[in-house]
């Protein structure tokens, strides 16, 4: 017989069968496998730790926010959001579910172009857009999104040399009840910019204007700000039409639907209290359907959601390296994925759960490998005791985390696409020695 | 001016022609050579009915009547057969020609009348002016001492001798001793007293010349002549006395009009034929005594009589079902009005008026459909129910207990035509699930009215979510209310139906929606269907460049060249530039004719739909291929969607195949041509972009393909359209662009 491991006791209190506010202690939540596979020998098969993402779940939520929309406004059109998740795989997923592409470099610019996205598909945004940049959207005859005068001035000066005609819409930002306003992006509307930059745009020979656009914020928990973003968007539009006799074609709402994680600080979880995509629709679509814009004129609705879309299809696959009592009794665990992969962790109180059932649930926190004292994935979580070499699971970390996880310190991992047929794939090969080596360069050694 | 002139010349020759050929409702030229042949079998009544022919056109172009209707013969006939008339009671003299001048300016006027009164009931006017006009005269006939009767028709053989000397009296003979048959001698008989010929020389010819006019036609009237024939057989009335009284003919021009020219020939137009010739018949015999008391003949009275009650009885009609349809566009020849419908009863809009579309946004889903298990029986047959579902198809989230966890509940409900609101209820509260309320059954209803006695119901909408009142005028699309759950509505559903009174409770109407996308493996482009229980279906959004490339303007100019190339042997058989321009006629219509040989290709844009409707000229000209390779396209934008349709049989089909096809046609069709085009590419939401197209024509012998058209078609955003044809032994290629 084995000999059972001395583990320090512990007081913990009671709750069982004590209802709280909340009704009875909420059971542990395990995750065995996703899509059939079992968590245990994906990690054997592309090593710990490892991104998971889940092609069904991917083109499932995309179906119930493509319905959401359809069933309640005649012209919908999806722009995939690469600053989300750029990997290419991903990309055209969502490309072959009809997105476009919505980008804010001319990196991303290039990405969607070699993802075969035609030029005329992809939505230029962002402050910093190049001279070459703007060439080569313009030469690829996208829908560039204006967000400063600066550009405006160099859009007009770039489209002349080039003789050739760009079609642009203008980012703008409004007060809708949501603060703090994200006035660093695009021009204002209440205070007249929004309409300076239109008026500017509607004389200049060499641009076309087509769109609107507007970008409230990221994870709107509230979405009566875009039926106010939204009906101030078709003021514009119908004042478009009365002084230019000009239609435009479409109203751009931007992104920030939030996904089902949850805030830092929130009092509730994520799941409980974000709107569905129905009711983002349902404020959205009655916006411009009840506007003054005749039915005939509506406008193309363009939607860049990213993170509400892919957040859940993306699993961090990760392995307990330590299990530690803290001094002041506390229990912490070290796992072996940090704030390097994890930037949404510092917003977000991400979901971390084990593979089978464990007893002895306790206040603990979980750190990451770095050798950084910021390397924190959760500081206070109610988690059963693990073992060394316990196999964990992360969820909702679809969005941001591939795209703005680092190389620092170690190595970024395998990234695994689970396909619609069950089938693993990797998209993104882990790091290695070579990947560096490859990019860098040093005089010191002849 | 040389060509002026000739285009003048050949305008005057074509009206007098039309003239003769116009009273077998034809505009064929050959049939009109025969006629104008036999009609100078008596030179003096040849002379007369030319001489009312030139009297009546002079005038009507000199009056300034219509163009159209002048040069089709429409204002010639009736003179002509007032003329003949005329001409044949009397011998040749001056004062008789005088007589003619008179009677057919008469005529004319009566024309002009009969046109302008029974054409206000969209009626034809078919002979009744020359009755009237040969009534008179002949009422008056005794009286007019300075002209002679003729002698004609009493010293057979000297006129016969007249006319063609030794040969011809032989050829009499022996037609008359082979010919012995009284039913086939009663036959011609008949036919050639439509133009007052005695003898049965007049008769075979004129037998020949619909023969190859129109093989329906020729059938037609063997057709009716043999129904009255077993009818005289059946109440006993002697029918041997058709061979002196010349009235036969009644039967052979009614069975010819309602039977193949005023409707479309087919089974149920050949059997009303049948129903109807026993009524002509009692309505000669009877009018024959009434009118001898006059001493006149009742002449066409009868075929008037019966033609225009039953065209005005089938006018009154509130439904058209299939089988007995008015002619929708006359193309003046039985086979071809036939073949352009037998394409496809569909795509004539003129049959439904209210092109409605379906009345929401995005895929919904059929749960009920017309002839439905729960709910669309008996009088409420005619309707359907749409609810919203998922990919596994399913139509709620969670557990489905409340109307909000319903994909379809609270979706925007949309007018399906342009229309009136008649009546709205709005404030009966919505069931919970499972519950119904049978007591307020339609739940909250709009009532729409599109036209006259065709009106549309959306019901168990969303408690208070209406928002249009009684008599806003509402337009496609707009924004009625929101799907509910009220009234005899156990889940969320759309409730939507058309019927032909403005109350609740109505009976439906069996009415087809004019245009959707039916989902399957891929979108195909329903037109003017009845969508099934099961179905996925969703609105079109128009691709606004291409319906923009596809609106033809009167007066635009379209020019091009084309190549064509044999594959065989690589040898270029053709290199020409060609010119086509747009422009409408006195139908409103719109054609495209092609400058060099006078084609026209008729087509129609119903903004959610282009395509043509009937070529005529020559072909395998540029303007042909044009009317193949675009025949159908639906301006809808979906890559990958498709649209099939059939071309008339005789735009590909000729020669002997397709003379045989013509006596059957009416009854079964063994050539077929088939035409699918799908859209490949069709740019984007935001219509940018080129569009391609493939589309294919298959000619079939029997369900067998003989022959396969390809056609590749790419039209760019400037409207430039690319086209590529391969056939088996031809590669076209085309290039038309906008003036």
């Amino acid at each position: 017989m084995e000999k059972i491991k001395y583990e320090k006791p512990t007081i913990s209190k009671i709750n069982a069968g004590m209802p709280s506010k909340f009704g009875l202690p909420v059971k542990q939540k395990v995750i065995q496998e996703i899509d059939g596979i079992k968590i245990s020998s994906l990690i054997e098969e592309y090593g710990s730790p490892l991104f998971v993402i889940s092609e069904k779940t991917i083109r499932e939520v995309h179906a119930e926010a493509k319905r959401a929309f359809e069933t309640r406004y005649p012209k919908v059109q999806f722009a995939w959001s690469y600053k989300t998740n750029y990997l290419d795989a991903v990309c055209s997923i969502y490309h072959d579910e009809g997105s476009w592409a919505e980008v804010v470099s001319g990196f991303e610019f290039e990405k969607a172009l070699s993802n075969g996205v035609h030029g005329s598909q992809i939505l230029f945004n962002g402050p910093d857009k190049s001279k070459a940049d703007l060439i080569m959207a313009i030469e690829n005859n996208a829908c560039i999104h204006i967000d400063h005068f600066d550009e405006l001035y160099l859009l007009i000066e770039t489209s002349r040399e080039l003789k050739m005609k760009a079609r642009v819409a203008i980012r703008v930002n409004l007060d809708a009840g949501i603060y703090p306003i994200w006035d660093r992006f695009g021009f204002n509307y209440e205070n007249g910019d929004a309409w300076n930059a239109i008026n500017r745009i509607m004389l200049a020979e060499s641009l076309e204007m087509i769109g609107l656009h507007t970008h409230l914020g990221t994870y709107i928990i509230t979405q009566s700000a875009y039926a106010i973003a939204a009906s101030k968007l078709t003021n514009l539009y119908m004042a478009i039409h009365r002084k230019f006799d000009h239609w435009l074609k479409y109203i751009d709402m931007g992104g920030g639907f939030a996904s089902k994680n949850t805030l830092k600080g929130a009092y509730m979880p994520g799941n409980e209290t974000c709107p569905s995509f129905d009711e983002y629709a349902e404020a959205i679509s009655n916006a411009l359907i009840s506007s003054e814009i005749p039915h005939e004129n509506l406008p193309v609705l363009f939607l860049e959601t990213g993170r509400a879309l892919i957040d859940d299809a993306g699993y961090l696959l990760t392995t307990v390296i330590a299990n530690k009592r803290l001094n002041s009794g506390r229990r912490s665990m070290v796992i072996d994925a940090g704030v390097n992969l994890l930037f949404t962790s510092f917003w977000y109180n991400l979901g971390v759960y084990p593979t089978r059932e464990l007893g002895n649930a306790e206040e603990s926190t979980i750190y990451g490998p770095l050798c950084m004292n910021i390397d924190v994935v959760r500081d206070a979580i109610v988690f059963p005791q693990v073992k060394t070499g316990e196999q964990l699971v992360i969820e909702r970390v679809g969005a941001y985390n591939i795209t703005q996880s680092m190389q620092f310190i170690t190595y970024r991992p395998n990234v695994v696409l689970i396909d619609m047929e069950g089938k693993t794939n990797i998209i993104r090969k882990k790091e290695s020695l070579e990947t560096f080596k490859q990019a860098e360069l040093n005089p010191k050694r002849k | 001016m040389d060509k002026h002139i000739k285009i003048i010349g050949k305008d005057i020759l074509y009206t007098v022609l039309n003239s003769y050929s116009q009273i077998f409702f034809s505009t064929s030229k050959v049939l009109a050579m025969f006629l104008v042949f036999i009609s100078f079998f008596d030179y003096g009544a040849g002379i007369g009915g030319l001489i009312a022919v030139a009297i009546s056109n002079l005038l009507a172009h000199y009056l300034g009547y219509n163009t159209y209707y002048l040069k089709s013969g429409i204002y010639g006939f009736n003179s002509l057969l007032v003329g003949l008339g005329i001409g044949l009671a009397f011998q040749p003299s001056f004062e008789l020609y005088a007589l003619v001048a008179i009677a057919s300016i008469t005529c004319f006027f009566m024309t002009i009348v009969f046109q302008g009164v029974l054409g206000k009931y969209g009626l034809p006017f078919l002979s009744v002016p020359f009755l009237v006009t040969i009534w008179i005269i002949g009422l008056s006939g005794g009286q007019l001492t300075a002209l002679n009767i003729s002698e004609r028709g009493i010293y057979t053989y000297n006129e016969l001798f007249g006319l063609g000397g030794h040969k011809m009296v032989d050829l009499y003979n022996w037609l008359e001793a082979f010919v012995d048959s009284s039913f086939i001698r009663i036959y011609f008989y008949s036919l050639g007293a439509i133009f007052f010929q005695k003898g049965l020389l007049a008769g075979i010819i004129i037998s020949l010349g619909l023969l190859i006019y129109s093989r329906i036609t020729f059938m037609l009237s063997i057709l009716g002549y043999s129904v009255s024939y077993l009818f005289y057989i059946l109440v006993g009335i002697e029918f041997n006395s058709l061979s002196y009284t010349f009235i036969g003919f009644n039967y052979i021009l009614t069975a010819v009009a309602l039977g193949g020219y005023y409707l479309i020939p087919g089974r149920t137009s050949y059997a009303w034929i049948i129903i109807l010739l026993p009524s002509v018949v009692l309505i000669t015999i009877s009018t024959q005594q009434l009118f001898a008391l006059f001493r006149i003949s009742p002449y066409s009275l009868p075929f008037n009589m019966v033609v225009l009650m039953f065209l005005y009885a089938l006018k009154l009609r509130e439904k058209r079902p299939g089988g007995l349809l008015e002619t929708p566009v006359q193309l003046g020849n039985p086979e071809k009005n036939l073949y352009l419908q037998s394409g496809n009863l569909k795509r004539f809009p003129a049959r439904f008026p209210v092109a409605a579309s379906l009345p929401f946004f995005g895929e919904w889903e059929i749960s009920q459909g017309h002839n439905g298990e729960h709910t669309h029986k008996g009088d409420w047959r005619h309707a359907w129910d749409f609810i919203v579902t998922d990919k596994k198809g399913k139509q709620f989230k969670g557990s489905g207990d409340y109307p909000e966890d319903y994909f379809c509940f609270g979706k925007v409900v949309t007018a399906p035509f342009d229309g009136t609101v008649m009546e709205v209820v709005n404030s009966i509260p919505d069931n919970i699930i499972g519950d119904v309320n049978t007591k307020n059954n339609w739940g909250n209803t709009v009532i729409l009215e599109h036209s006259h006695n065709i009106y549309s119901k959306l019901s168990h909408l969303k408690y208070h979510s209406v928002e249009v009142k009684e008599g806003d005028r509402v337009k496609q699309g707009q924004l009625l209310g929101k799907c509910g759950n009220s009234g005899r509505s156990p889940y969320p559903h759309l409730h939507f139906q058309f019927q032909t009174t403005p109350y609740i409770g109505s009976p439906t109407l069996d009415y087809p929606l004019a245009h959707y996308l039916l989902k399957g493996d891929k979108y195909t482009f329903e037109t003017f269907s009845v969508p099934q229980k099961g179905q996925v279906v969703a609105n079109p959004v128009k691709n606004d460049m291409l319906a923009k490339v596809l609106h033809f303007i009167p007066g635009q100019q379209i020019s091009g060249e084309i190549l064509v190339e044999s594959i065989k042997t690589g040898v270029q058989v053709q290199k020409s530039d060609f010119n086509w321009k747009v422009n409408t006629d006195v139908f409103n219509s719109t054609y495209l004719e092609s400058e060099e040989d006078g084609s026209l290709a008729y087509l129609y844009n119903s903004g959610n739909l282009h395509y043509f409707t009937n070529f005529t000229g020559k072909k395998e000209t540029p303007l042909y291929w044009f009317f193949l390779t675009l025949f159908k396209v639906p301006l809808g934008f979906l890559p990958n969607s498709k649209i099939s349709d059939q071309v008339p049989v005789n735009m590909m089909f000729g020669g002997i195949l397709k003379f045989l096809q013509d006596f059957i046609a009416p009854l079964f069709l063994f050539l077929k041509v088939d035409y699918t085009l799908e859209i490949k590419k069709a740019g984007d939401i935001l219509s940018s972009g080129d569009v391609k197209m493939i589309s294919a024509i298959t000619k079939k012998i029997a369900g067998r393909e003989t022959d396969k058209y390809d056609f590749n078609i790419s039209i760019k955003e400037n409207g430039v359209f690319e086209i590529e044809i391969r056939s088996n032994d031809l590669k076209i290629q085309m290039t038309c662009r906008n003036e």
